[in-house]
């Protein structure tokens, strides 16, 4: 839903014919443990800076709750506000997968603005701690977090913006309603993630759902368009 | 007055005159409080909650950090002193300025200028109380999301049912809450401030889901 956000992947693997055989097979195993271990310290840190908040958390808590030493931590990061960032970025990139592979090939608008809030929803109520790394503590994890998380709200509003060519509705908006708007979505997330987490994803969606639907299609056909998308997503489960 | 007070730069507050001048405890109880809470203002609109301390705040307010201690253990304390003296004036203004109007939008309209009103005579009050809170996360984060609540709530107050009207989801009042607080600091970002020029934006973003967006836009222009 935030569009084509695409991150470095390493190379793990050349065409065959550019490939060197056994030796080229030695590294890849290499860069794909490397890899796992990298996905496995980056999901302990998540809870810790979690649990703790970004201030609070310090270097010393982080290599306990990762289990790693202070070289390794070192090798893997320049320091805590790089950690975060890693971290932060490993969250937005497993909810943009979790979009991904909800939505269907060539989804319409509304269709991707229905799947894709259900999937934020979920996520974030499946998986509090890393969603409040992304909504609330990546506001205090310093200049490029913070950074980060304006550019991540932003392009959520260039994806609402995209519901003015669903119709004649938005020509009456005003010029900033999307940043208002995905401001007051993170904000809800926030507050539900301050306080408790997102226990009713069922409820809790169709009112997400409305609110970015609403001002572009007219209440009555974004109704009809998300009674057929739960319908079907009942179906599918 | 305690001698050696610290000098506020550029910001300083009026200072009472040193030496005996037959005002009362309570007065300059008072008064010393509020300058506190008014030199907590202007430190934490220029450095953030974490950054300000009793020293910024005593400065600003100009009085010595002995002071601040009479009234405060912690900064802490005093930002949250602060953030409740400032729901009440908000909050107050916010109600007064409803009353003896025609019809419920108009109150709404009337509630929304009068808390502009109120922020734009003092900048530092969207700053202190809507831009700096989230970086400073915890208690500060969750005060400020009290304070949103209530405003919101203040401004939507005796909101009619019935036809023509409906009741917003939760959502939809978070939402609101939300894009409240983004039009604000976004009115006050770059040192300046064009506070005023935010009315019909609010007008219409708290009215929308109560009376529909054609309703709202009619009584935002207006506004």
């Amino acid at each position: 839903m935030f569009g084509a956000r695409r991150y470095p992947r390493p190379v793990t693997q050349l065409p065959p014919a550019l490939s060197s055989g056994s030796v080229q097979e030695g590294r890849i195993s290499q860069a794909a443990r490397e890899d796992e271990r990298r996905r496995q310290v980056l999901a302990a840190l998540t809870d810790v800076f979690a649990k703790r908040g970004y201030q609070a958390a310090t270097v010393e808590n982080l290599i306990a709750g990762a289990k790693i030493s202070m070289g390794g931590f070192y090798k893997f990061f320049e320091g805590k506000e790089d950690c975060f960032v890693q971290v932060y970025e490993r969250v937005v990139e497993l909810a943009l997968q979790r979009m991904r592979a909800e939505l269907p090939a060539g989804a319409d608008w509304a269709t991707q603005a229905i799947v894709g809030t259900r999937a934020l929803v979920e996520f974030a109520a499946e998986r509090p701690l890393a969603a409040k790394v992304v909504v609330l503590e990546a506001q205090t994890g310093g200049a490029e977090a913070l950074r980060r998380y304006v550019a991540t709200v932003r392009e959520a509003a260039a994806f609402l913006r995209r519901g003015r060519e669903e119709g004649m509705l938005g020509e009456r908006l005003p010029a900033n309603f999307e940043d208002s708007t995905a401001s007051g979505l993170v904000w809800l997330f926030q507050t539900r993630l301050a306080r408790g987490g997102i226990d009713d994803p069922d409820e809790l969606h169709p009112q997400i759902a409305k609110v970015v639907l609403e001002p572009y299609l007219g209440p009555a056909r974004a109704e009809g368009l998300l009674r057929a998308a739960d319908d079907e997503h009942a179906a599918s489960k | 007055m305690a001698r050696g007070d610290g000098e506020g730069e550029g910001r300083k507050l009026h200072r009472l005159p040193p030496g005996r001048h037959g005002l009362s405890r309570e007065f300059v109880t008072r008064n010393q409080q509020e300058r506190l809470i008014a030199g907590s203002v202007a430190a934490v609109a220029e450095k953030g909650f974490r950054d300000a301390t009793v020293t910024d705040v005593s400065a600003a307010a100009g009085v010595s950090r002995r002071t601040f201690y009479a009234y405060f253990q912690t900064k802490e304390e005093c930002f949250l002193a602060t953030f409740e003296l400032l729901e009440e004036h908000l909050l107050a203004a916010v109600a007064e300025a409803a009353a003896s109007r025609p019809s419920w939008t108009a109150e709404v309209r009337a509630r929304v200028a009068a808390l502009l009103d109120l922020l734009k005579e003092n900048p530092d009050l969207v700053r202190f109380a809507v831009v700096a809170p989230p970086a400073a996360g915890g208690a500060v984060m969750e005060r400020n999301r009290r304070l949103l609540e209530r405003l919101v709530e203040a401004l939507v107050a005796d909101a009619p049912e019935g036809r023509g009207y409906s009741q917003p989801t939760e959502v939809e009042r978070h939402a609101i809450e939300g894009a409240l607080a983004a039009v604000l600091a976004d009115k006050v970002s770059d040192g300046e401030q064009r506070l005023a020029e935010a009315a019909p934006e609010l007008v219409e973003l708290v009215l929308v889901p109560f009376v529909g967006r054609r309703r709202a836009a009619t009584a935002a222009a207006k506004a």
